[in-house]
């Protein structure tokens, strides 16, 4: 039963990582798809869409980024290791791996610095807000946690106090 | 078994006295259930069998079948298996967090969101045990967190 909850799980993250890719790219694609048509495979449709080899190629992405964070994220392969280095790590084989897809299927040109810097802004613009959004709900949940123990402690004291 | 009830009004206290043949297992197990209810848990420390307020737990440890009690500054071993004294204590706040660890939640400092969906835990004493994700959300559901 575990087993199927962790399945489901990966299940869920996989496909939250897709839709979200696919819902930027699709927003990048529509106001630059003419313009970077030449450059990418991701945009040889120009500004209509995104054709079906890149979906199946974000939804490998996907697979793996997931496989990734499982590696890092879990204790099952990693037993000790400081929150810290699990997220430097899990960053680095994130870059390294879109670098291999990238060259893979003609992303963008590899051999060309610009392309590199903007796939750095935008790596990094992303991976900001999402590190800003899962502080403020690390930060949220572990208030929301304290709260509520210690609202349990007083209760518990209360019903002590009542059955002395 | 038979079991006697004297009510007398001249005593302040209520006093149970066993009378059995010999101290085995079962009568044992009848102290260990009436040590609960007075918020009190037979343990073994250093052959000596004595009675541990539940207060003073910070959390109970089953290593090799055997279950250890773990306090500020001792570790006792305890009579009952981990499953019976979740049953026993959890009217008391202590809690399962993992496969082989009940915490005293009166004894937490805090709690937090870790890696995985697990929860973080310090004990008043620095000490820190992760609550796995199979009894997080048990411990989330207890705490009235969804």
């Amino acid at each position: 039963m575990e087993e199927k909850k962790h399945l489901l799980d990966y299940l869920a993250q996989i496909i939250q990582i897709f839709g979200i890719t696919i819902l930027v790219i699709t927003v990048i694609c529509h106001f630059t798809g003419d313009e970077a048509r030449d450059y990418s495979t991701m945009f040889v449709l120009g500004s209509k869409g995104i054709p079906i080899n890149t979906i199946l190629q974000f939804l490998l992405s996907s697979v793996c980024v997931t496989g990734i964070r499982f590696l890092f994220f879990s204790d099952k392969i990693f037993k000790k290791m400081a929150i810290a280095k699990r997220t430097m790590a899990m960053l680095i084989s994130v870059i390294a791996l879109t670098g291999i897809f990238a060259y893979l299927f003609g992303w963008f040109p590899v051999n060309q610095a610009i392309c590199w810097i903007s796939f750095f802004i935008c790596f990094g613009i992303c991976f900001i807000i999402s590190a800003v959004v899962s502080y403020l709900k690390e930060t949220m949940d572990n208030k929301q946690l304290e709260e509520a123990l210690k609202r349990l402690k007083e209760e518990q004291n209360g019903s002590i106090n009542r059955s002395k | 078994m038979q079991i006697n009830i004297e009510i007398q009004d001249d005593i302040s206290d209520t006093i149970i006295t066993i009378k059995c043949r010999e101290q085995d297992i079962f009568i044992e197990r009848l102290i260990a259930a009436l040590q609960i209810i007075d918020r009190q848990i037979m343990v073994r420390y250093n052959e000596n069998i004595i009675a541990l307020n539940l207060e003073e737990i910070l959390y109970i440890e089953s290593v090799d079948k055997k279950c250890f009690i773990y306090t500020a500054d001792k570790v006792y071993e305890s009579f009952n298996k981990l499953y019976e004294l979740q049953q026993q204590l959890e009217q008391y706040l202590f809690v399962r967090i993992n496969k082989s660890c009940i915490v005293n939640l009166n004894n937490i400092s805090s709690i937090k969101t870790y890696i995985d969906r697990r929860l973080l835990i310090t004990l008043s004493n620095n000490e820190q045990l992760i609550a796995s994700r199979q009894y997080a959300n048990g411990i989330k559901a207890l705490l009235g967190v969804k």
